[in-house]
């Protein structure tokens, strides 16, 4: 309950002064005095919140609108499906949705078809819909940088013959690009004069293959042992008969999610917060080594 | 899981029943020698036949978790291993041999085009083996080299495959009547298996039936009056079950229980004793690091009239 109210203060209140006010009432380190009672410390918390949130409201900053978009293909006519990467959608998803604090205009395209692939690109809205556009694309991806549709008469399409026809630009364009093969797009023209993203997050390098994980196998790492907290919120917002698969690229995200406690409220916080999710997976990468972990990047690369 | 030291004791039993048909001494030792040879002739094939089968199983048990690649990968999942395997057998007729092996083999596994399994294995063995009869004792000693391919693959729960193997052995067994033969031996064997495969998060499961076909052609020669070659055929029907569960993040346990049947052997080996018995036995690993793992397991024989055998193998797995 304490971390809800500072996050709701966090967006209502400046950063300093919530912190200030919290560590003084509760003695939480800070320049505060001697700690009160626990329980008159949540009253005095609660009726500052209340005050503030009444002093500030006129001057409040509401958080940037996001919207999100997402193409993924999943049940491919021969393989294993890819239930990690529609998992991972998810909780994309659910973690916008959670900084929002609003409803989100979302908008999820499972197994789409070449012409679909390219109308959805095609007419991805401009700014005036969102400060923040967030793209989730997941696909099997070949070395060469081509979407392979599930299905098997549809073949394969180049980021070329996709995004042939521009969107509109939008400055706040955030693509994250959950795919094997990943790096290769960030040589390609198209990717960054037609699609024009203003950041993005790559599953894998060039040259490497992206798996899934499964949370309910206990090797060759145990991932809920390890990581108890983003476990506990995956299962909050999965569907109940989760399977426990989730791409390497959703759990480096679960884990950075976690520790953010203030949503991006600008293109450096999302490039930050990548930046995160890049430190995420190159732990995990360390810990698993390279044949089952890949290397998550973004582009342009990142403050440091 | 082997009994390569059974098959051997068998192979070399096998070349005192042929040399007794080609030049058979007139000695009642020798005799009793000969009636009570070529025991479960089709073992060191079988086992070997045996272990290419788990190693696929484990390989697609294992690689459950999707890639988010085009299909075409032609070697991924890879992973290269060293096993040590010592083999006890006795043979609890009078005139039977007890024996001991000890075999090394290195491997590679590996997932290719359509997450085909594919286990490239090669062995190396060498066996010792004595007489329990009273005042007389024969000394066999030999080796073998084998190399086995393995390919199979599931869909969803049912699994489909085959295994090829060459066997190469070099056998010299002296007999009470100081007659030295020497046996060489080319092996190949085929065997085909269709079965079931089970996986849910840390336990997994696979009942594997297999029709193994083996074609020996048996070089020997002797110090006696000839040496000839012979051939022989045999059939065996072998049902692998394997259970395992994953402990924690280091250990893994897990139970093997197969059955065998010789349904197919030549004719003059009529003494032949057991032609059906059960393997069974736990197995153990320990995973080092994400990349690493060592297992041990410690198999018996029951069921098994004739043949008292139980085997250890200890390995070394690395993925890469």
């Amino acid at each position: 309950m304490l971390r809800t109210i500072g996050r709701a203060r966090a967006l209502h209140a400046p950063p300093a002064e919530a912190s200030l006010l919290a560590s003084a009432l509760l003695g939480c380190g800070g320049s505060g005095g001697p700690a009160l009672p626990v329980r008159a410390s949540l009253l005095a918390l609660l009726a500052i919140a209340f005050a503030t949130g009444l002093t500030h409201a006129a001057t409040s900053t509401p958080p940037p609108r996001i919207q999100f978009v997402a193409a993924i293909s999943i049940d491919y006519a021969s393989g294993k499906p890819l239930r990690g990467w529609e998992n991972t959608c998810r909780i994309v998803q659910a973690s916008l949705s959670e900084w929002q604090g609003a409803p989100m205009t979302q908008l999820v395209v499972r197994n789409p078809a070449p012409a679909g692939l390219r109308q959805l690109l095609r007419q991805l809205p401009g700014p005036e819909t969102g400060t923040f556009q967030v793209i989730y694309l997941a696909a099997r991806h070949t070395p060469e940088g081509a979407w392979k549709f599930t299905q098997a008469l549809d073949g394969t399409a180049s980021w070329d013959d996709l995004l042939q026809h521009p969107p509109p630009a939008h400055a706040g364009r955030l693509v994250i690009l959950d795919v094997c093969h990943a790096g290769v797009v960030v040589d390609q023209p198209v990717w960054q004069h037609n699609l024009a993203p203003a950041a993005t997050l790559l599953a894998s390098a060039r040259d490497e293959l992206t798996y899934e994980f499964d949370f309910s196998n206990c090797q060759p790492i145990d991932l809920s042992a390890r990581y108890p907290a983003a476990t506990a919120w995956l299962r909050r917002n999965l569907p109940q008969d989760w399977d426990g698969r989730l791409s390497n690229l959703g759990l480096a995200w679960a884990i950075a999610f976690q520790q953010t406690l203030q949503p991006p409220q600008s293109l450096r916080d999302w490039q930050v917060f990548f930046g995160c999710c890049e430190n995420e997976a190159g732990r995990l990468r360390k810990m698993l080594g390279t044949k089952y972990a890949s290397t998550v990047s973004q582009s342009p690369p990142g403050p440091r | 899981m082997k009994t390569n030291c059974g098959m051997l004791v068998v192979t070399m039993a096998s070349l005192l029943t042929v040399s007794s048909v080609m030049a058979r001494p007139d000695d009642p030792v020798a005799d009793k020698i000969v009636d009570v040879s070529a025991d479960n002739p089709g073992n060191l094939y079988l086992t070997e036949m045996r272990e290419g089968a788990q190693n696929v199983i484990t390989l697609l048990e294992k690689n459950q978790a999707a890639h988010a690649a085009d299909e075409n990968l032609w070697f991924h999942s890879r992973s290269v291993y060293s096993e040590y395997t010592y083999t006890d057998s006795r043979d609890e007729r009078l005139g039977g041999f007890t024996s001991e092996g000890r075999e090394g083999t290195v491997g590679l596994n590996f997932l290719t085009i359509c997450d085909v399994a594919v286990s490239l294995m090669g062995t190396y063995g060498q066996i010792a083996s004595d007489t329990r009869v009273p005042g007389e004792h024969n000394v066999d000693n030999g080796d073998n080299y084998g190399l086995t391919l393995t390919v199979a693959k599931n869909c969803d729960w049912l699994l489909f495959g085959a295994s090829a193997g060459y066997d190469r052995g070099y056998f010299r067994t002296r007999t009470p009547n100081d007659g030295i033969f020497k046996l060489e031996p080319d092996a190949f064997t085929v065997a085909p298996f269709v079965g079931v495969m089970y996986v849910n998060g840390n336990f997994s499961f696979s009942s594997v039936p297999a029709y193994m076909f083996t074609w020996i052609d048996q070089d020997y020669d002797s110090t006696g009056p000839t040496s000839s070659d012979d051939h022989n055929n045999q059939e065996t029907f072998v049902w692998m079950n394997t259970v395992n569960y994953n402990l924690c993040e280091k250990l893994g346990v897990g139970v093997v229980a197969d059955w065998n049947r010789l349904t197919h052997y030549k004719k003059n080996m009529e003494a032949v004793g057991d032609r059906e018995w059960l393997t069974v036995g736990p197995k153990l690993s320990y995973q080092f690091t994400p990349a690493w793992a060592a297992y041990a397991s410690i198999t018996k024989d029951l069921n098994s009239g004739t043949y008292k055998t139980w085997q250890a193998i200890g390995g070394l797995n690395y993925g890469f």
